[in-house]
């Protein structure tokens, strides 16, 4: 039971909160943005460069590298991949009725992972024509070809006669991430070190390799399914009573999980094939949200978009800051950060966690 | 009206309900009544679509098996017998739930009126998952409720069907919600109850199906369906239905664990 000190002024308190958070969400992403665009190892201020495109000056072209092919892209990849995570994260907890689930609950994790690894492992054995125009994008094709595969197989599984099963699902997942760990395991087996350290840092996360061709084909998949995603926020809520009471209230049950998992493994597997595994996002933001400002995912989800892109950026920011001229994997830097704050917020706030 | 034709239900490779075969009429209140593991509940169940089922329900004589979840939600709400909620949303958004685009929607209002109507008044900002059980019940009612608010549409009765609405509230409460199914049903909206309480059952409604091992073993008015015979070889114990002094109530009084 939570805090009995004036439970009843709270939850009216929460939808105010949770409307006017969409506002200070957005603006505490532009901040973070602006600063993370003036920060990095080399010594581009961005108040000069801004200053000079506004005067119309010529940038140097070490300016215009930086900002252009190097931060800008770096910042739009983080705001897609932070958004994608915490969204997919509180459409899942939706889904399956849990705050604990996370996107990887449908397999997009192993199953990005398994495809990362074949590419690395396997990569150099491609015809060199087919691999040198591939080049580096071989391992974000190959993660998410294997996140979206495994989510497919894992939704065939779980439905039968037209119903998906989300008990089922989160079982299958077990057996099926088991058997991609197992897949994976061989290919670690037979790597190389240098395959091996590629592999360690694509599972720890990491924005560096943000370029404008990753984005031109993975921001579509990202922002179109967080769009589909805002629109499930009512039927998520009545997922809430249960999967017979939304039904009972005229939501077609089905059809929503069809589009919450088509969307998630669009947007996550799209994430996790071009930053590698960044954790925590997915299921600290929605929690830290509903704590906040209420359960409500008609509002839950778009604040966890600009939350979610807002800890993204700031970790990495962190991530280039802290060992600069090198940078952290992000993924170390959001489970550093984020295990701490959300153990904290947990014991803080035990009551409502154990309802 | 609602009938429900050769309804079979399967649960796993046991048929529970035999082709049970079922009607109810809109401005009455009926009650489904039998013993623990009679079928009672998968046959509401099934009429509401929650269960594979053989068989036919049509509503307000249409098949609602070919009508879209909306479609229905507009004509019917159901109370289920318990309820979890995922996540901690308050009262008022939980009962709000009912109220959806193109049904009740936009009447705001309607939530503070319906938990006011259950005894919940005031109760609209707690946190639902702090209420007591049977106050978890009686907000589920409300949500019901708002769902479909007016009883009867332009001469469409809208239909309440309720899974053992009274089972958690104490005397007054189930007299509380057994008054609002009776006056939605004398508004000209339908009432489906399944039920345990028999002399509840006696007192309000205005048929009875008395279900025992899958079959219909009578339909009708309490009086014709309320006898010795029938509830004594439904629940398999005896049982002595009485009459009150004036205005003549049934009661039924249980004398023995033995049929």
């Amino acid at each position: 039971m939570a805090d009995s000190a004036a439970p009843s002024a709270l939850p009216f308190a929460r939808a105010h909160r949770a409307r006017r958070a969409h506002l200070w969400l957005a603006l505490v992403l532009v901040v973070v943005s602006l600063i993370s665009l003036t920060i990095g190892a080399s010594n581009v201020s961005f108040p000069e460069v801004a200053q000079k495109l506004l005067t119309g000056t010529d940038l140097t072209r070490t300016e215009s590298v930086v900002l252009f092919d190097i931060r800008l892209p770096r910042l739009a990849m983080g705001i897609c991949v932070g958004a994608a995570l915490a969204v997919s994260g509180a459409v899942m907890q939706g889904l399956f009725r849990n705050p604990l689930a996370d996107p990887g609950i449908v397999g997009v994790g192993a199953g990005a992972s398994l495809g990362a690894i074949t590419a690395i492992v396997l990569g150099s054995a491609l015809p060199v024509a087919i691999a040198d125009r591939i080049g580096a994008g071989l391992i974000p094709i190959a993660a998410f070809l294997g996140a979206w595969a495994s989510v497919m197989l894992l939704y065939k599984v779980s439905t039968r006669r037209g119903q998906t099963s989300v008990a089922t699902m989160l079982l299958a997942g077990i057996a099926l991430g088991a058997l991609a760990a197992a897949a994976s395991g061989i290919l670690i087996y037979l790597a190389d070190d240098q395959q091996l350290r590629d592999l360690t840092f694509w599972s720890l996360g990491s924005l560096s390799g943000a370029s404008w061709i990753k984005l031109a084909w993975s921001a579509p998949l990202i922002v179109g399914g967080l769009i589909i995603a805002t629109y499930l926020g009512a039927g998520l809520n009545g997922l809430a009573l249960g999967e017979a009471t939304a039904a009972h209230i005229g939501f077609d049950v089905q059809r929503l999980k069809n589009i919450a998992i088509l969307t998630v493994a669009a947007a996550t597997g799209a994430a996790v094939a071009v930053s590698g595994g960044i954790g925590f996002i997915g299921i600290v933001v929605p929690h830290l949200l509903r704590l906040a400002t209420g359960p409500d995912h008609r509002m839950l989800l778009i604040n966890a978009g600009l939350l979610g892109a807002s800890l993204l950026i700031c970790a990495d920011i962190i991530a280039r800051v802290v060992v600069a001229p090198a940078e952290l994997p992000i993924g170390i830097v959001t489970a550093i950060l984020g295990a701490p704050v959300f153990l904290w917020i947990l014991l803080r706030s035990r009551g409502v966690v154990d309802m | 009206m609602l009938t429900a034709t050769d309804i079979r239900v399967m649960i796993g490779a046991r048929e529970v309900l035999h082709g049970i075969s079922f009607t109810a009429q809109p401005g009455s209140v009926t009650a489904i009544v039998g013993p623990n593991g009679s079928g009672k509940s998968t046959l509401l169940k099934a009429m509401t679509g929650d269960i594979p089922f053989d068989g036919t329900v049509t509503l307000n004589g249409e098949n609602t098996a070919t009508m879209k979840p909306w479609e229905l939600a507009a004509i019917r709400a159901v109370l289920p017998q318990a309820s979890r909620l995922a996540f901690p949303f308050s009262v008022g958004e939980v009962v709000g739930m009912g109220l959806r685009q193109g049904l009740s929607g936009g009447q705001t209002d309607l939530v503070e009126t319906a938990l006011a109507r259950v005894g919940l008044g005031g109760f609209a900002p707690r946190f639902y998952q702090e209420l007591s059980g049977g106050e978890q019940q009686r907000a589920q009612l409300a949500r019901v409720l708002v769902q479909v608010w007016t009883p009867c549409v332009d001469g469409t009765p809208r239909w309440l069907f309720l899974d053992e609405p009274v089972a958690s509230l104490d005397i007054a409460h189930q007299l509380t919600v057994m008054d609002i199914a009776r006056s939605y049903a004398r508004q000209g909206g339908g009432v489906i109850a399944v039920m345990h309480d028999l002399n509840l059952t006696a007192l309000y409604a205005d048929s009875v199906a008395v279900i025992e091992s899958g079959h219909l073993l009578a339909q009708g008015a309490p009086d014709a369906v309320l006898t010795n015979a029938v509830l004594s070889r439904a629940y398999g114990c005896q049982l002595q239905v009485n009459h009150a002094p004036p205005p003549h109530q049934i009661f039924v009084l249980p004398h023995g664990a033995r049929a």
